[in-house]
This record gives C-alpha cells, sequence and structure tokens, in this order.
C-alpha cells in the first residue's frame, strides 16, 4: 500500500497577535511549523505503515523552510517526501494549491491513499482535501476521526456537525483527517536533526507539466483585514480572594447574567 | 450583479443564504436543496446544475457537509472558493467576501478575480440572517457519474453530554488546574451558577479529562453564553475563537499578563484555589 500525506509548512498560529501600537497583525518574524492538523494524518500513516507495510511518501509545496516540516513527518515515520520550493513571500490559494499538490501525488502513482488534515491553521479554508480529490478523480471523506484499512479498501467514520456517519469504499481514495483522531507522536529534536536532508527530493513545476504562470494566477485574493473592535470593559477586580469574588458577583448581578 | 445558485440542505436554510446573498444577486437567486447523497455526487449536480440556469456565484452553508461539496463543486467548475464567509458584496464588477483569519483575530477582505465564484457562508452569518427573501427553487441537474466505489454504511447522531453551543452559562477551566481529582471544585461552582462546564484543548485532548464535547475553541465548540468564565486559561487565539461572542467573560488566572485579560471583562488576578471556594462562597451566601 501506497499513502501519500499532503502536508503545509505555516507560522505557528499560537503566536500571532494584534501588535497594540499599529494595530496590525504580527505574522513577521513568528516561527514556522508543520500544520498541526497533518501531524494527525501524518500519525495516521505511519500507524498504517506499521500495521500493513505501507509506503508513505509527504508531498508540500512550501519555501526552503519547509524542510523541516518535512524532517519532523520524515522522524515521525514517512518514507520519502518531495518539496516544490517557493518564495517565502509566495502566497497560493486553494486552487493554486490542490492543482500542485494534484500534479505532485499524479508523479507518486501508483497511490492507494491520499491523506490531508482536515484543515490548515494559518488558512482555515478546509477546502484543499476535497479539491485534491476531485482534480484525481477520487471519492473522498473529510473529518475522519476513525479509520481502518486494508489493501483494497478502508472503513472511515466521519464526524459531522451532529452525526457520526460511516463510510466504506475501496481505494484509491482521499480522507481529510480530524484532530480527535489521534495523538501525533512527538519526535525529539534530536530525532528531527537526524533526518538527512538529502532525504527530500525537490519537485520543480517544469517536472509537473506547469508553467510557473500557475503560481500568478490565483482566483481569489486577500485585499486586506481589519481587526474587529474589542468591546470589553477590561474590569480588574483588586482585594482578597473573598473580597474580589464578593465584588465579582455584584457585578454579575448588576450584568444579570447569574 | 450575479446569477446566484443557492445549495442548502433545506428552504430555511435557503432563505437564510438568500438574505446574505442579496447584496450580489441579480434578481431572486435559484435554489438546488441537498438531493442527500454522498459529496461526490452532490458536487457534481450541483456544478451540472449552476450550468444548466447560467449561474455565476454558487452559495452554500458553511456546514461541514456543505464545505465539502462546495470545494469539489468548485474545483468541477476551475472556480475560486472562499468558505465561512460572513458577508458578501459587489461593486464595480468585483466581487468580495469577508471572513475571520487566523482563528478571528482579524477579519479578511478577499476578492474573485473572475467568476464562476463558490461561497459558503458561515454558519454564525446564517443564525444571524433576519428579514425577507425570494428564491426559485430548482431541480438538479444531474452531473457525470464517476462511478465512485463507496457507500454510506452507517448514519448516527453523535451521543452528546453536553452541547455547549446551547448553554446560558459556562465555567472553563485550563491547564492552571494541576489535578483531575480538582475538577470537584469547578463542578460545584457550576453548580452554584446553573453552568455547564467547558474547558481548554489540553485538557480534553492530551490529559483527557473530559470528553471532547467539552472543549471550548476553534477545534471544539463555539459557544455564545451570557456568561463564560475561564479558570486558569492563558486565553490562546485558538480558545478566544470558541469563546469571543460570550456576553460577559470573566478571567481568573495567577498571571496578570495573561493574554485572557484583554479579552475579559471582569478579570481577577489570583489562585484559583482561593478564587473558586470564594466565588461558592460569595455565591452561597
Ligand atoms: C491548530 C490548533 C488548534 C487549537 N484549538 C484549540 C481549541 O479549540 N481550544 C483550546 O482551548 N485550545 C486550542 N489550541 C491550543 C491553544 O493554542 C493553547 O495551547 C491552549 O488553549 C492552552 O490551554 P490552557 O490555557 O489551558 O493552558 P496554558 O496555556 O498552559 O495556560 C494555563 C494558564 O493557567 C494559569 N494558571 C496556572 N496555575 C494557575 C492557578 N493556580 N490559578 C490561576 N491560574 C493559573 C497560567 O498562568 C496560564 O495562563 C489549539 C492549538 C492549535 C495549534
Amino acid at each position: 500500500m501506497h499513502i501519500v500525506v499532503c502536508v503545509k509548512h505555516v507560522v505557528d498560529s499560537t503566536e500571532i497577535h494584534v501588535d497594540k501600537k499599529t494595530n496590525e497583525l504580527v505574522l513577521r518574524g513568528l516561527s514556522t511549523k508543520i500544520n498541526d492538523y497533518d501531524k494527525n494524518a501524518v500519525e495516521e500513516a505511519v500507524k498504517l505503515k506499521k500495521e500493513l507495510g505501507a509506503t508513505v511518501s509527504l508531498v508540500t509545496i512550501g519555501p526552503r523552510d519547509a524542510q523541516k516540516t518535512l524532517k519532523e513527518a520524515l522522524a515521525m515515520g514517512a518514507d520519502d517526501a518531495y518539496l516544490l520550493q517557493i518564495s517565502p513571500r509566495q502566497q497560493l490559494d486553494t486552487a493554486q494549491a490542490s492543482l500542485i499538490l494534484s500534479k505532485m501525488i499524479e508523479k507518486l502513482e501508483p497511490v492507494d491513499l491520499v491523506l490531508c488534515g482536515e484543515v490548515s491553521e494559518d488558512g482555515y479554508n478546509s477546502q484543499t482535501g476535497a479539491r485534491i480529490a476531485e482534480r484525481l478523480h477520487l471519492p473522498h471523506v473529510s473529518y475522519v476521526t476513525k479509520l481502518s484499512a486494508q489493501d483494497g479498501g478502508y472503513v472511515a467514520e466521519s464526524t459531522l456537525e451532529d452525526t457520526a456517519e460511516t463510510l466504506k469504499g475501496a481505494t484509491p481514495a482521499l480522507l481529510t483527517i480530524s484532530s480527535a483522531i489521534n495523538v501525533p507522536r512527538l519526535p525529539t529534536a534530536i530525532q528531527i536533526m537526524k533526518v538527512r536532508t538529502s532525504r527530500i527530493k525537490n519537485v520543480k513545476l517544469a517536472d509537473l507539466g506547469l508553467d510557473d504562470s500557475v503560481l500568478e494566477t490565483p482566483k481569489v485574493k486577500m485585499l486586506g483585514y481589519e481587526i474587529p473592535e474589542q468591546e470589553r470593559k477590561n474590569i480588574m477586580i483588586d482585594g482578597t480572594a473573598s473580597e474580589a469574588a464578593a465584588s465579582l458577583v455584584k457585578y454579575l448581578q448588576e450584568e444579570k447574567v447569574m | 450583479m450575479s446569477k446566484v445558485l443557492i445549495y442548502a440542505a433545506d428552504a430555511e436554510e435557503a432563505k437564510a443564504l438568500a438574505i446574505v446573498a442579496a447584496p450580489i444577486a441579480g434578481g431572486p437567486p435559484a435554489a438546488l436543496l441537498s438531493g442527500g447523497a454522498l459529496p461526490e455526487v452532490e458536487a457534481a449536480a450541483l456544478a451540472a446544475t449552476s450550468g444548466e440556469v447560467g449561474a455565476d456565484v454558487i452559495v452554500a452553508a458553511a456546514s461541514k457537509k456543505g464545505n465539502e461539496v462546495a470545494a469539489r463543486a468548485a474545483e468541477i467548475l476551475d472556480a475560486g472558493c472562499v468558505t465561512e464567509a460572513l458577508s458578501v458584496a459587489e461593486s464595480g464588477g468585483s466581487l468580495t467576501a469577508k471572513r475571520a483569519i487566523y482563528g478571528g483575530v482579524a477579519v479578511g477582505e478577499f476578492a474573485f478575480e473572475a467568476k464562476p465564484a463558490v461561497l459558503t457562508i458561515a454558519l454564525s452569518a446564517l443564525a444571524g440572517a433576519e428579514g425577507d427573501s425570494a428564491y426559485g427553487e430548482v431541480s438538479a441537474t444531474a452531473g457525470e457519474d464517476a462511478g465512485y466505489d463507496k457507500e454510506l454504511v452507517k448514519s448516527e447522531p453523535l451521543a452528546k453530554t453536553v452541547d455547549l453551543t446551547k448553554a446560558k452559562r459556562i465555567v472553563s477551566f485550563g491547564r492552571g488546574l494541576a489535578k483531575k481529582e480538582d475538577i470537584g471544585e469547578v463542578e460545584t461552582l457550576a453548580k452554584g451558577l446553573g453552568a455547564e462546564i467547558g474547558c481548554s484543548r489540553p485538557i480534553a485532548e492530551e490529559l483527557k479529562w473530559l470528553p471532547q464535547e467539552h472543549q471550548v475553541g476553534i477545534t471544539g465548540a463555539i459557544v455564545k453564553p451570557d456568561l463564560y468564565i475561564a479558570l486558569g486559561i492563558s486565553g490562546a487565539i485558538q480558545h478566544f475563537a470558541g469563546m469571543k461572542d460570550a456576553k460577559v467573560i470573566v478571567a481568573v488566572n495567577s498571571n496578570k499578563n495573561a493574554p485572557i485579560f484583554q479579552f475579559a471583562d471582569y478579570g481577577i488576578v489570583g489562585d484559583i484555589y482561593e478564587v473558586v471556594p470564594a466565588l461558592e462562597q460569595a455565591i452561597g451566601g
């Protein structure tokens, strides 16, 4: 069985904040890492590798620094990694990313399962998995919270807002993996460091039969953003624990929320 | 203006979508109600129907199903797609949509470079949609049958012990709580307030002290109670994204620089092990 996992290199979304002086998002100088949700997908792939003797390949589009993300996933137990390098300033919309990733996956055929995180912690678009599936003419199951697979097929549980669906199907197929499915293994810094960069193969757009112009034609562009007003009272209550508790109760009674 | 095709689970959802899409719709939108088939089949039918009725913008609800059908349909139509839109607009021939970015710290404005365009509307925006709207229901044009080998073998309602999205009051705790046994203290306070119990992600996902449905945040429940009390929660944006719409927010944290205080109406800098019992007393007395 051959499993391809799509991973994304992102800024650590837990570090993103608003600069109070300029009222702008601070995005530069933050640490970058593997998209949190993709770790769940890699973990699931590595589990299947142990169980079925599968081979696990990773594909990503990202800056040179995305090697870090691939090394982490290789340290988790993936076998091969493919990087299509773009400039750190290059933005891609979901249509562009899905097109390029699809071509990268096609190059690796035969492929039995394609796994993606259900969403990325930077864009939160939840589109890429389903788009790749459509482009590759694969059936897909999203929001997978339970998975079992054998050669030729899979059974997956998909958790929606109020229902859990169980789906059964034949491979090849694409699955988007929910963070609730597992707790990803945590390779140590030394294990990650020991992964040789030479294991990461560079892919060029031309290898995929694509032109550089694909990078310049997004279908959706971000024009700008605004920071929503924080309409909070920010009242800090002083005093001993019991004084503070008594004042808080008074405030909450005034607010009529008790 | 756009020729809009709505894709909705039912008539009520179609009506809300028509209200949100009104600013871009040139005339009453067409509406296709979901046939309840697999997303691959729904997406093919949606794309085919949009061609049939000559729509250039598809608008669906940003439910989990809505998002996957919309994304697949966008790929079939080779279209741009914005999910979780809060509002849509069109001026000077340019179609734009606003959506939360980075979990809600900011709201981004996105422009479609071309049509067709596909949008899903955030469920919060649909819940707030008020007024009248008209749409004309159309029947589905079947898409190409790809003959995928996939079947739904079971569909069950989720067994939830609690639905925080409907709670009026929530007492939530995070890693500031040292031991699982101490949850009893939090429960006593919650009981005194008639509140449900919530928690941050580490409590549910890593420590597994509470089932997942108690988790508040971007990967948990998005809540909007009248009162949200955060005990020993630092206030990461992923947590904030789940509780930012609470009417009154209270934070108790021993670190006066914890980000949670920026989001709070009332803050107490202190040890939850002292403040929680004091609060129980103050409520009881
Ligand atoms: C993709 C992604 C998705 C995520 N989704 C979610 C989500 O849905 N929900 C969520 O909550 N998180 C989510 N997170 C995690 C989030 O970034 C934070 O790591 C998490 O919310 C921190 O939980 P915490 O506040 O309980 O713990 P910590 O950040 O460790 O904070 C503990 C706080 O307790 C205080 N404290 C300690 N002892 C005491 C005491 N005795 N009395 C008073 N205060 C005390 C400390 O000062 C500190 O502020 C997500 C992260 C990622 C990357």
